[in-house]
Formats: structure tokens, sequence, C-alpha cells
């Protein structure tokens, strides 16, 4: 299947933008639809009230809804980016390791009692530290083997290792205390979400979405065999390299404020794909708006549903799971 | 003192061992009843107990650190500060209840000790446990009761178990005195003004007991209302997270917590500073050393905690001599005379009102 | 006659697994080469060498006069168009999408394909009769449609040299000749078409030059008439082999 133009692009951005105004619409603290509006005109005029309504939408809300937004669109676009870069289209986000290693560090961080802050820089650290992990026992064991499916095992390890630490780490962790803490952490949540969280990972999701952006065209390159892309003229190892280290940074940044949110870089690139097909400048753009809408709507969901969170983790499986079954159903022929 | 202790206990055993000689036939097994109902059978002077949880070892450490075969989760930094330092060497034993059950039986073997204590849920799990584990390496293990009421029957419960049903009687009396006291405090409350209290954990403090969750268990016999409990809430009662605009919508009144960095964070943040409790200073750190005093765990450390909530609850009513108060505490059940650092310690800035931020 | 991809003494494989060696090869415009050999022979990895994918082990190759090894990968991409065999996992893109891929020599790290390319895309569907299913995707259409689409990703690379890789695995006896009709029609527009194929009597059919490999080792290389013998394919294949006549044309028979 495939969309003539740029008119599906419009069309999207457009329902994204209702949808981002029903859910700021939607939450615990009771607001009249004209008390939001109030409350964005004063945030767009720049003329700040004290009231309740205004801290409920441009404090809590909107940082949230960027969020959303924010994690949703990096999640998605990495995920788009490993499946082709691996020509694989059951790989996610976290299959170097990312969401393992960033675990293992919000984990320790939340073992030594450290602040917000210093949670999300250690999970960031530790995604991108798994990351380069895996990067170089790759190099190390490369030669004969497929240097991709070397890549991939070597994600797995690590993830494996990073996975028994964040074991080790609860085991240890206080019982009372500590636990819950890192048990939360590891579902996801947006629950707490700042502008300065904000502030921390945009311009690390942006500068990893813009290579993306400008070489969207040349990245289906890397969808055919290693041989055939070379001779046509691409420099596949720089190519890859620079995929994978643009990919990561998004989901890293991301993960660090999000916590651990699976599910989305899988199924959103299938859906995209199913709907403007595999040609990546267009499926770029439409992972991008499916992602961000997705993790949207299912964040507005996780805390509107009943007075306390949800945890996005869970209801990300509980929705994704169907979806994924059904765009595999109606898509097989995606792949072959 | 320790090696001390280990001869006596090797010379009562050698003299045990004797009479059982002397008189086989004539030493009986005491028999007693637990909580739930089940036969311990005990032979002989009890000369070391093994904690099945971190509940069990604190009640254990008040009432008869000598027999303690061990911690199950080895006390930490600024808490060994506040142990008696022979009891704060303990070994780490493990824990027999909990989904992270990481004594083995073996362990329990090795250690050997003349029974196993289990203090808090009288739940099936902890019974059949209990069951199974007396079985299957033949030593008596007792369950008492841990609900915060009874913990002056707890007390002479144990008392009875291990043979110091006299020596324990002042502890019993003094529980029932703090509790009697309370009770006095909570009666005099004006109805219908009970304060309205959430209980932040977490660095971000966004997780919170809900319903009747033992976290926030005290709230209840402070006569003061959880916000996260309720319609929309869920009555079983665990840790949730809940989002920030929840928080503003319940508003509440006064907000506890056991994190310093969400103590510090709730100063600086715009969202929290709206509310209510933040604007009004009431926002306090509860006590954690050795023992938390609010939260964690569900053990008798609680009772001073309860003392602890009262002041910061009702401050113009309640204003007992808190440093006095604790002092007390932590002399009969501690084992410790505070010093005034190691006071200033435990009730550090934020955890009363008048302190640190907190009004 | 022009050469445009030539080879002397060259080895080839990986330093601890060398394939062959001594390996003498030259390649001209206008003609249709064909390249035989059992398997492991060696003709992938020469291929590969050729394409400069894989360094030579010893010797050189040279393309148009001038050593391989001085053009970068876009400048090579310009001379030297590869069409592989048909293989599984292709995401499902638009045989059109396919064929644009072959433009990407001509294109900076981040130009995409204009309209001047998606002329020549189009072109190359038009002359190879793809021009109906440009839109299909390309899991979506038969194996002989596959293989004319990497053939016309080929031609859209406009590149002087072709080297295919068995174009006529796994197709049916009417796509076999088809395809191989077409690609001696390419070596007469001034290209040097190179073809791998296990079947002699596609060479005797089809090819202006045969070379044969056996375990790493040219064997013969010449005109089809002149090389195909008898005795060089039974040695080759290593069963007897005979070469009869039938309507005047030489046919390959087991003996």
């Amino acid at each position: 299947m495939r969309l003539a133009g740029i008119p599906w692009f419009a069309a999207g951005l457009a329902g994204l933008f209702v949808l981002f105004c029903l859910a700021a619409a939607t939450g615990q603290y009771p607001l009249s639809v004209g008390d939001v509006l109030g409350a964005l005109w004063q945030g767009i005029s720049g003329a700040r009230g004290d009231d309740a309504a205004a801290t409920v939408v441009l404090d809590i809300r909107l940082p949230r809804l960027a969020a959303a937004l924010l994690v949703g669109l990096a999640l998605a676009a990495s995920g788009a980016t490993y499946q082709t870069v691996f020509r694989n289209p059951l790989v996610a986000p976290d299959i170097l390791g990312v969401s393992a290693g960033a675990g293992l560090g919000a984990v320790f961080a939340i073992f030594l009692s450290l602040p917000v802050a210093m949670i999300q820089a250690f999970a960031f650290v530790f995604g991108l530290g798994a990351v380069a992990i895996v990067y170089g026992m790759a190099k190390v064991v490369r030669g004969a083997h497929e240097p991709i499916l070397v890549l991939v095992l070597a994600g797995v390890v690590i993830g494996a290792v990073m996975g028994a630490g964040i074991s080790a780490l609860t085991y240890l962790a206080d019982p009372y205390d500590q636990l819950p803490a890192i048990t939360f952490w590891l579902m996801g949540s947006l629950a707490g979400v700042t502008y300065d969280d904000l502030m921390a990972a945009w311009p690390a999701v942006a500068l990893g979405l813009l290579p993306l952006a400008a070489l969207r065209w040349r990245v289906n390159l890397m969808a055919l065999s290693e041989d055939e892309a070379r001779a046509l003229g691409v420099d596949t190892a720089r190519l890859r390299v620079g995929l994978v280290v643009a990919a990561t940074l998004m989901t890293s940044s991301v993960v660090a404020i999000s916590g651990t949110v699976g599910w989305v870089g899988l199924i959103i690139p299938h859906m995209a794909r199913f709907i403007v097909g595999p040609e990546f400048s267009r499926l770029l753009p439409a992972t991008v708006l499916i992602g961000a809408a997705y993790v949207l709507a299912v964040d507005t969901l996780a805390r509107s549903l009943v007075a306390v969170e949800i945890p996005i983790g869970i209801l990300n499986a509980f929705i994704g799971a169907p979806l994924f079954l059904w765009v595999l159903a109606r898509a097989r022929r995606s792949w072959s | 003192m320790n090696k001390f202790h280990r001869l006596s206990v090797f010379v009562v055993r050698l003299m045990m061992g004797l009479a059982l000689v002397g008189w086989a036939g004539m030493a009986r097994a005491e028999t007693f009843q637990d909580s739930a109902g089940r036969t311990v059978a005990i032979a002989g002077p009890v000369g070391k107990v093994f904690p099945a949880g971190p509940p069990a070892s604190i009640f254990l450490y008040m009432l008869a650190p000598d027999l303690m075969a061990g911690w199950t989760r080895a006390p930490r930094g600024a808490e060994r500060g506040l142990l008696v330092p022979a009891y704060a060497d303990l070994p780490t034993i493990g824990r027999l209840t909990g989904r992270g059950g990481s004594a083995n039986l073996e362990t329990v073997l090795a250690v050997k000790p003349d029974l196993i204590l289990d203090y808090g849920s009288m739940k099936r799990t902890y019974v059949s446990l209990a069951d199974r584990v007396q079985a299957q390496i033949n030593i008596p293990y007792a369950l008492i009761d841990g609900r915060f009421e009874k913990i002056a029957d707890a007390i002479g419960a144990v008392g009875r178990l291990i043979g110091r049903a006299q020596a324990l009687e002042p502890k019993a009396r003094e529980a029932e005195r703090i509790m009697a006291e309370l009770k006095a405090v909570r009666d005099a409350l004006p109805a219908g003004k009970a304060p309205r209290v959430y209980y932040g954990r977490g660095a971000d403090g966004l997780q919170t007991g809900v319903g009747g969750s033992i976290n926030v268990e005290l709230l209840k016999y402070a006569g003061a209302v959880n916000v996260a409990a309720g319609e929309g809430v869920g009555g079983r009662g665990n840790l949730a997270s809940v989002s920030i605009e929840q928080v503003l919508a319940w508003d509440p009144d006064v907000i506890l917590t056991t994190d310093p960095n969400f103590y510090d964070r709730v100063w600086a943040d715009a969202v929290w500073q709206r509310m209510r409790a933040v604007r009004a200073g009431r926002v306090y750190l509860s006590p954690t050393l050795p023992f938390g005093w609010f939260d964690r765990p569900p053990s008798a450390n609680r009772l001073i905690g309860l003392r602890w909530l009262l002041a910061v609850l009702y401050p113009e009513r309640y204003n007992a001599e808190l440093e006095a108060e604790t002092r007390r505490f932590y002399r009969l059940f501690y084992h410790l005379d505070l010093s005034d650092a190691q006071l200033a310690q435990v009730l550090g800035p934020g955890t009363r009102p008048g302190t640190g931020r907190s009004k | 006659m022009v050469v445009r991809l030539q080879a002397q003494g060259l080895g080839i494989g990986y330093p601890d697994t060398p394939v062959g060696r001594g390996l003498d090869v030259e390649f001209q415009a206008d003609r249709i080469t064909m390249l035989l050999g059992p398997n492991g022979c060696g003709k992938t990895t020469l291929f590969r060498t050729l394409l400069g994918l894989l360094l030579p082990q010893a010797g050189e190759v040279t393309l148009d006069g001038a050593p391989l090894a001085g053009f970068s990968r876009a400048e090579a991409a310009r001379r030297l168009a590869y069409v592989p065999q048909v293989a599984q996992g292709y995401f499902p893109y638009a045989v059109l999408d396919v064929v644009l891929m072959g433009r990407a020599p001509f294109l900076g790290t981040f130009e995409r394909p204009g309209p001047a390319d998606r002329e020549i895309a189009m072109a190359a569907l038009r002359d190879l009769g793809l021009i109906d299913i440009a839109e299909r995707p390309f899991t979506a259409i038969s194996g002989g449609q596959r293989q004319l689409a990497l053939i016309a990703r080929g031609l859209a690379q406009d590149a002087p040299i072709l080297i295919m890789d068995e174009p006529t695995a796994n197709l049916d006896y009417g796509n076999q000749h088809r395809i191989l009709a077409r690609c001696r029609e390419l070596a007469r527009n001034g290209r040097a078409v190179i073809v791998s194929t296990h079947s002699p009597d596609h060479a005797l059919a089809y090819a202006d030059r045969v070379v044969v490999m056996k375990a790493g080792a040219v064997v013969g290389a010449g005109g089809a008439e002149d090389v195909l013998t008898a005795e060089t394919l039974s040695h080759v294949y290593d069963m007897p082999i005979r070469v009869a006549e039938v309507g005047g044309r030489p046919v390959i028979a087991p003996a």
C-alpha cells in the first residue's frame, strides 16, 4: 500500500493535535474545558495568573503531554531505524541493551537513594554504556561472523548481564523502601515528568532525529544485503554506526525520563509500514506521528482511568500485544 | 561478651544434656499456643532465636537481643550507629518469609536456633510456611500476631515462649502506657476535623500507600485520613504510583515522607508549592533510625512512630516532650542511652514542626 | 576490443582461508562473458573481489586501466553495477523504490532521488517490461519479475560494467532464457556484462566469452565453443560429459 504525496502527513498532524487537546482536557484534577482553554491562553499570552488551573494545565499536564509525545516519537523512530538497519522486523530499540542498561543505572541510583535528576542521569549513562560495551564486544568477536548477528547477540548477552545486575540490586535493596521504587521505575511511568526533565531530554532526541531525517532516503539502502549496499556505493559500516548511535541516543534519553516503556519501538514501525510502506522517507514521519499519538493516548489512559497511576509498561503490554498480533495478521507480506 | 555468651550457652546446654541423661523421660517439652492457634513444643530453655523476617528481627532486638541468631538484613551505615555495637555485628542470616526468601533451611539448621519466631501477619501463607519448616527441620516455629494494637500482648507471648515473661513485663507495661496515652489523645480530638494526609514515597514522592495499606496503617491510629483511600483508589492496601495532578487534586493538609530527596524537592518545585501542605510548611520527614518510625518495617518500632505522628499532626494539642519520650523509648526498647548528638541524628531537620523547613 | 575490467595474478579469499590464487581474467566492453565452475570453486569470491567488496590477497584489479583500490565506493559503483541473486529478507518496497536505489552512487549522502533519477528508473522499468508493476511491493511479485527488477536497478545504476550472480537460478525455463537474452542485448550497448551460471548450455547459447574455474583457478578462458569441450567439462565437473550437436548447435549431456 502506498499513499501519494504528503496529505496523509498533514491529516495525521491534525489528528495528533486533536488528541493533544483532548488529553490536555483530561485528568484527575477537576477542570472544565473553559478552565483548560483559559489556562492555555495564559500560557500563550504569557500573562500567567496564579490559579490552580494554570498550574495543572501548564505545569503538570503540558510537560507530561510533551514528554509522552517525545517518548513516543523517539522510541518509534529508533525502532523503525533499528528494524531497517538490522533488516529484521522483530528488532526493538532495546535490542542493544539500552533499556536493560538504563534500567540498571536507574536501579543503582535508587539503591543509592539518589534524587530524581541523578536517577535519570544514571539511566542515561548506563544505557549508552551498555550499547558501547555491546559495540566493543561485537568488534572484538567479529571476523568470520555476520557482523549484524554478532551485534544482536552481543546485545542479548549484555542485556542479560544487565538484567542480572538489576536482579542482584533488587535483591540487595531495602524491601520496604527501595524495592517498590525500583519496581515502579522498571514498569515505566511519566507521572513525575517536569519541564526540567523535558529540557534535558529533548535536545538529545533532536540530536538523534536530525540525522535520521537527513538520511531518510539513504537509510533504505541499509535494508539491502551488505554486499548489495556496498556495491551501490554505500559506506555501510559508517552509515550503520551513525544510525545506530542516533537511534540509541534517542532511546536512552527518553528511557531516562520514562523508565522502560516496551512495545512502542516494536509495533509502531509495523503499523506505520502497514499504512505507508517501508520506504523510509515516508516511514519515518508516519512512525513519528503514530508513535507520538500512541504514547500520548496510552499515558492519558494511564493517568485518568483510576486515581492511582496504571504503570504505562503494563498498559502497553495489554494494548500492544493484541495490536501487534493484529498487525501481524493483516500485514503478512510486510516481510518475507 | 559474645564469647562469654557462647560459653554460657554451652554450659547451659551441657547441663541440659546431663539433665536429660540423668532424668530421661522426665524432661518434658513445654507446649505453647501461638497467635495462629498452632501448638509449639519447646524443650528446655531458649538460647537462640531465629527471626523469620525483618519485623521479627526488630521485635526480637527490642525484647531479647542476646537471643538473636542474626539479622535478616545487615544493618547499614547510619543504622549501625544507633544499635548496640555487639548486636550490630551479628551475622546476616537471610529471611524465611516473603517473596525473596533468602534463608536456606540448611543455614537455619547450621545456626541451631531453639526457636524460629515470626512476627506479623497471620495469613495462611505464613501459617503454612511455619508448619512446613517446623515439620521439615523439627525446630519449633512460633507465629506472633503483629497487629499494632496487640503489641503489649505480643511482648507477653514472646516472653512466655523464651521463658522471660517476668523480665519483659516492664516493656509490655510501657507499651500499654504508650497505647493508653495515645488513645486518650485520640479521643480528645475534635470530631470531623481529621487532617487529610498524603504519604509520599520514592525520590519523586509519587508512590504512596493506598487504602488500608500497612505502610500508612499508623494514620488510622492517629485519627488522620489517608487521601489515597476512598473511591477510585481501590480498597486493597498496597503501594501504587500516583500522578502529581492527583496529589494536587487531593490537596492534603499534611505531607509525610521518609525520603530526604523528596523532602528537599518539595520546597523547590512549583507544583508541590501550590499545595496547602507545602504552603503551610506542613511537610514532615519521618525519622528512620535505626528502624523506621512510620512506614517500614511494620514492627513494634512504630510505637514511637505513632507518638511522633501525633506530634506533627496536632502540634498545638499534643505537644508532648517528644525528645524525652524518644530517649525513654530508645533506652527501654533499643538498649541505648541517646547522646545529644544521637538524638539530633534521629530527630533531624524536618522531622518535627519548627525544624528544617517544616512549620 | 576495449578491456574494462581486468585482474592479473589475483589472489582471492581471506587471510586465513585463501580461496584462489594466480587468477588472470579480463572482461571486455560489448561482450557478455559467462563464468562457469562447480559449487565452491570461488566464483562468488571472485565477483566480490572484482566489485571491490573484498580486498585481493595478491595482485590487483584494474578498472578502465586504473587500480580499483584507488576508486572510492561511490566512484566504483558508478562504473560497476552488481545484480545479486534474488534473496529473501526484503521489506515490501515498491518495485520502483527498489530500482531507484540504483541511483545511490549519484546522490550525495543527504540527497534524495529527484525527478531526473525517477525518470531514469522508470526508463529502466519500461526497458524490462516492468512498468505495470512499478508500484507493486517487491515481495508480492514473481521470482522472475524480482530478478528483472534487480537487473533494472543495475541499469538505473547506469554503469558500463554489469556483474550478475546467477541471475537464472530459481527461474523457470522460459524466464531463464528471457533474462539471458536481455543480458546479451545489454552487452550490445557498449557494456561489459559478466554473468555466472551453472549451465554450460546457457554459456554456449548466449556467451561471447567464457571463463571456467575449478578449485580457485581458471582452467579455461576464451570463446564458448573453444573452451567448453567434453574434456574440459568432464574435468571441471568430475563426471563424464559429452558435447553433442542438435540442429547445428552444440548441446551438453552426461555421457
